[in-house]
């Protein structure tokens, strides 16, 4: 018998008992249905996370931070774990990298007109702006050069200066200004405080002649004067360094809403011609430089300019564990969204394996339909098989006969199945889509973006299988049975 | 003498129901040659379909052998067994055994499912044997759109569509009126003259002298006619 015959004689005889195979194939499909639209809620996650991933460029965006400062004695390697600009050729020059840049962030003034609005200020080269990670601009484009005296901006701060578009902006003029603190303003503090020198020395010869502690006390309160003076002049009367620029872009909002760059962002030569003053701008770094002495006598600008992050632009044909192995290597401390994918795809694997599971658990109760529609058969045909075998049916071609048939609920049970899982998830996501709407918790372009569902065709190929596959194994026993049957037994009932 | 096609020696089928044997076939002997048209007749419960289901390679004796050709059905395996009923038998029921789902001739055109036999070939070999028993305009009705006689003449056409070297007809006019059974028995008549061997099991004796070259009886499993020994003397007209 070929395959074709067993087809041929399947289909007739599902189409005997048209009412018993549609309520069986019905349960197969709506365990189908089921198990398609479980899983592809957990595919159309992951796939959404994906694209986000994708488009953000995060795949290939690796974040570097200085390492773990080493033991006093291993001076060499504790120079090797600072973020400077040695480091940074060095991790540029890797296979794989093709850019790196530090992500330093600043105060600036930007005003406009009569509007003056203080934010953070970061500076991007070019090429930074060409990554996946900045490349969506709401209006203009990156800037023409690393030294153009350009600014690029974020909405948010184009609202504030009092435009509405974005588009009104390009090409306008604003000032940006930055207040430097400098050990120079810190001197004058202290000098234009201390009075007359003549008078303060008379005072302290004074105490000489007095007691032992009104000398200390002396002492102590013209020191910390000097101190406070000092520390007065060096944060609060900084050096404004201000610097007309154009702007020349404005970035997408959407786009960037969770990656959240600085406001303003400046060209990296024309951010180095504004923040001269160094890193001593908070107490750490303030205290940091007075220990090490690079207040009084700063160091080679290759040493002296530590950054606390740089990111990376991977190729996306080198495998990012191979970069980030070399550069953890190098004794730096690595952030790599890759690695953060991988953990939320092992996630959603265990989701999907969950999902999955319920589906299961759905088709083996519809599976246990098919084995009863089966049995049925079986005993109705009895004389049926008695006769096949009497024309020479082999208990193989008797038992591929019912298997087909339970094949055949499994092949016609899954194409529905997948029919009416695919409307469920479109309904599913109308009804998500409106929910997520009133929680107002979206944009409406987010929304428009938004899968909930993907069926793709691996999907659609696993549950034609696994419905085909819970089917056959349904068939077993009453295939069996029907391969069993007594021909002579079978011939003689009436 | 040629050689029998079929040759039955000390032929058993015991059944065991509770702690009783049942002796349908207590030690049968007989010698079916090609082309004879042999009769085995006995009253029911005699052992007649027993021996038929046998020789037919349906059901397996308990005893004795049965060779066809020479070979011992019992050294044949299922598979062979499967092929024998395929290629050599062809077999013609009491009750017809049409599947009432099926037309007349998809019935004829299962017999030739398990040969090597296209569907092409299959449809036509079926509306030829169908035509030839005087059923082409019945090809399409359904058994139970169909009379008793046509019933068992899409039936005797099922088992003659492989062309078998062997017909077994079990009570092929227990359910059929005179007319109709004339018609059988002449249809059988018929094609064993075409030297095809007819194996017809019946509990009536004037059919079996109607038709019959020769004739064995049965009782009680056993043979009691007068050439019951030696085999050779079986007895008919």
């Amino acid at each position: 018998m070929t395959a074709k015959d067993m087809i041929s004689i399947s289909v007739n005889n599902l189409f005997q008992r048209k009412l018993r195979a549609s309520l069986t194939i019905l349960g197969v499909a709506i365990a189908i249905a089921a198990f398609i639209a479980m899983l592809s809620f957990g595919v159309g996650m992951q796939q959404t996370i994906s694209n986000q991933f994708a488009a953000l460029g995060l795949f290939t965006t690796m974040q570097v931070y200085p390492g773990e400062e080493s033991s006093a004695t291993d001076t060499t390697q504790s120079e090797q774990r600072k973020l400077n600009q040695a480091a940074l050729e060095k991790i540029s020059n890797l296979p794989g990298v093709q850019l790196a840049y530090p992500m330093e962030s600043f105060q600036v003034t930007v005003s406009s007109a009569d509007t003056g609005v203080e934010v953070k200020a970061q500076a991007l080269p070019t090429a930074a702006l060409k990554t996946k990670l900045y490349s969506a601009f709401e209006a203009g484009d990156v800037f023409s050069s690393d030294s153009a005296r350009e600014v690029i901006l974020m909405p948010e701060l184009v609202e504030k200066l009092g435009y509405q578009l974005a588009d009104s902006l390009i090409g306008k003029k604003v000032v940006i200004s930055i207040g430097v603190a400098s050990i120079d303003s810190a001197i004058v503090n202290v000098l234009v405080n201390l009075g007359n020198p003549v008078h303060q020395i008379q005072q302290v010869f004074e105490a000489f002649q007095m007691s032992p502690d009104s000398v200390r006390a002396r002492l102590s309160n013209l020191l910390g004067q000097a101190a406070t003076n000092f520390l007065s002049g060096y944060f609060e009367k900084k050096k404004i360094i201000s610097d007309t620029l154009l702007v020349r872009g404005v970035l997408d909002v959407e786009r960037h809403r969770r990656l959240k760059p600085a406001p303003v962002i400046l060209p990296p030569r024309t951010a180095a011609r504004l923040n001269v003053g160094g890193p001593a701008d908070d107490p750490v770094s303030l205290v940091t430089s007075i220990k090490d002495g690079s207040l009084f006598y700063p160091k080679p600008s290759s040493t002296a300019d530590e950054y606390s992050k740089v990111t990376l632009d991977l190729n996306p044909h080198v495998p990012y564990q191979e970069i980030q192995d070399k550069v953890d290597a190098m004794g730096f401390k690595t952030f790599c969204f890759a690695t953060q994918y991988k953990a939320v795809q092992q996630f959603f694997l265990l989701f999907d394996i969950g999902m999955g599971g319920i589906g299961a658990i759905a088709l083996l109760i519809a599976s246990m339909g098919i084995v009863n529609t089966m049995v049925m058969s079986v005993v109705e045909r009895r004389r049926e098989i008695g006769v096949l075998k009497s024309l020479g049916a082999h208990e193989g071609d008797i038992r591929w006969l019912f298997l087909a048939e339970s094949a055949l609920i499994g092949v016609v049970g899954s194409l529905a199945g997948i029919v009416i899982g695919w409307v469920v998830t479109l309904i599913a996501t109308l009804v998500g889509k409106i929910i997520l709407a009133n929680m107002g918790e979206i944009s409406m372009q987010e929304l428009d973006r938004l899968s909930l569902f993907a069926l793709p065709l691996w999907l659609i190929g696993a549950a034609v299988l696994f419905g085909v596959a819970v089917s056959l194994a349904a068939g077993l026993y009453p295939s069996a049975r029907a391969a069993g049957v007594d021909p002579v037994q079978a011939l003689r009932d009436e | 003498m040629s050689d029998p096609l079929i040759r039955v020696r000390g032929l058993q089928r015991h059944f065991r129901h509770g702690n009783q044997v049942v002796k349908a076939l207590d030690g049968v002997d007989l010698d079916v040659l090609r082309g004879d048209f042999f009769a085995v007749v006995g009253a029911s419960g005699s052992g007649k379909s027993t021996l038929l289901n046998l020789m037919a390679g349906l059901d397996t004796c308990t005893g004795g052998t049965i060779e066809i050709d020479g070979n011992p059905l019992s050294d044949m395996n299922k598979r062979e067994l499967s092929m024998y009923r395929a290629n050599r038998v062809g077999m013609v029921f009491q009750s017809f055994n049409l599947i009432q789902q099926r037309n007349a001739l998809q019935n004829v055109e299962l017999a030739l499912y398990f040969s090597q036999v296209t569907s092409s070939q299959r449809r036509k070999m079926a509306r030829d044997v169908l035509e030839t028993l005087g059923l082409g305009d019945r090809l399409t009705h359904k058994p139970a759109d169909l009379s008793g006689g046509e019933q068992q003449r899409v039936a005797l056409a099922r088992a003659l569509v492989k062309h078998p070297d062997i017909l077994f007809v079990d009570e092929p006019t227990g359910n059929l009126d005179q007319d109709n059974s004339n018609v059988i028995v002449d249809l059988l008549k018929e094609m064993n003259s075409t030297g095809l061997t007819v194996v017809l099991v019946t509990h009536d004796l004037e059919i079996a002298n109607r038709c019959a070259k020769k004739m064995v009886r049965l009782r009680y499993g056993k043979r009691i006619d007068a050439g019951a020994n030696p085999p050779e003397t079986e007895s008919g007209k």
